[in-house]
């Protein structure tokens, strides 16, 4: 039951007031440099984090080898490349030989010539994809994937 | 204090970051070693043969030559090396002289990239045989053994040819030609 006390009682607490207040203000100010230098560090964070997720996930997903189409045109090639060399041979022997005449595409290719006949099959294989050759069907690629 | 779990978040992507960056350097320094280890072995197992076909001349079987190899020279990780042989004609003579066979192909972890590397360090040094195959999903080719216009051998080796990536000895089904 404060009654209204003296003017100068009044007046004092109107400059406790202002010195909380002043007070209240200066914490404000000193609070204020604080965010200002986390501003900076919570923006290289941020930067840091991203990459780390980036790297993280280039590291995570195999490098892309070449396409089920590049496997397929390279097949492609091998086969001709074998063919031909066993043609040559052929050719020049005039029998077909008993593997690929070149050592690079027999360790690629896989031959089998067939009895009677002079016929020869070709296999090429990379990774999943398979493609075989027949010399007596020599518009037909035979394609199978593992 | 209250930055110092960002701190050690900072800290932690940079390690992250440095791994990212160190790794696929230390891949490709592995990658070039295991190929200059591969033209080393080529360089002794020629020495070898050619001395061989120096002192004892031309051999009946190509077998022989095969087995002056240890299989175990031969095995690198992923890639495939072999002996073979390329048919040699002089004349009305034919028969066969050994090659070194390097071959990688996609599919077989870092294969492609060693026989890559090892591909160039065989140009490097004009060991190249004819007919290299250096495309972008396989890279095949052979270097000589001995002399190209020289017969080594005249009954080519019973056994079929490593096949790039595939399993040796062939199961039923991967035997080569």
């Amino acid at each position: 039951m404060a009654g209204k006390g003296p003017p100068g009682d009044e007046f004092s607490m109107l400059v406790e007031d202002l010195h909380e207040w002043e007070a209240r203000q200066q914490r404000a100010r000193e609070a204020q440099p604080d965010e200002a230098a986390d501003g900076p560090l919570r923006l290289v964070w941020t930067i840091a984090a991203w990459c780390a997720a980036a790297t993280s996930l280039w590291l995570a997903v195999p490098q892309a080898g070449p396409g089920p189409a590049q496997i397929r045109k390279d097949l492609l090639h091998l086969l001709e490349q074998s063919r031909s060399a066993v043609e040559r041979s052929r050719l020049r022997t005039g029998e077909l030989p008993t593997r690929i005449p070149s050592p690079a595409l027999a360790s690629l290719v896989s031959y089998h010539p067939l009895g009677g006949g002079g016929g020869y099959e070709l296999e090429a294989r990379l990774g999943a994809q398979i493609i075989i050759w027949r010399s007596r069907q020599p518009d037909r690629f035979e394609e199978r994937r593992l | 204090m209250k930055s110092r779990p960002l701190q050690i978040l900072l800290a932690l992507a940079l390690l992250v970051m440095t791994l990212a960056l160190a790794y696929p350097m230390y891949v490709d320094y592995r990658e070039r070693e295991i190929s200059a280890e591969i033209v080393e072995r080529y360089r002794e197992i020629e020495s070898r043969i050619r001395a061989h076909l120096d002192d004892a001349g031309e051999s009946a079987d190509c077998a022989a030559l095969s087995a002056m190899v240890d299989g175990r020279a031969l095995q690198f990780d992923g890639v495939t090396v072999d002996i073979g042989f390329a048919p040699v004609e002089l004349g009305a003579r034919r028969g066969y002289r050994p090659v070194f066979v390097v071959c990688g192909a996609t599919g077989q972890g870092h294969a492609l990239d060693v026989a890559r590397y090892a591909h160039r360090h065989f140009a490097a040094i004009n060991r190249i045989e004819a007919g290299p195959v250096v495309r972008d999903s396989v890279v095949g080719f052979a270097a000589p053994l001995s002399a190209p216009d020289h017969i080594a051998c005249f009954v080519p080796s019973p056994e079929l040819p490593r096949l790039c990536g595939r399993t040796y000895p062939p199961t039923k089904g991967e035997d080569a030609g």
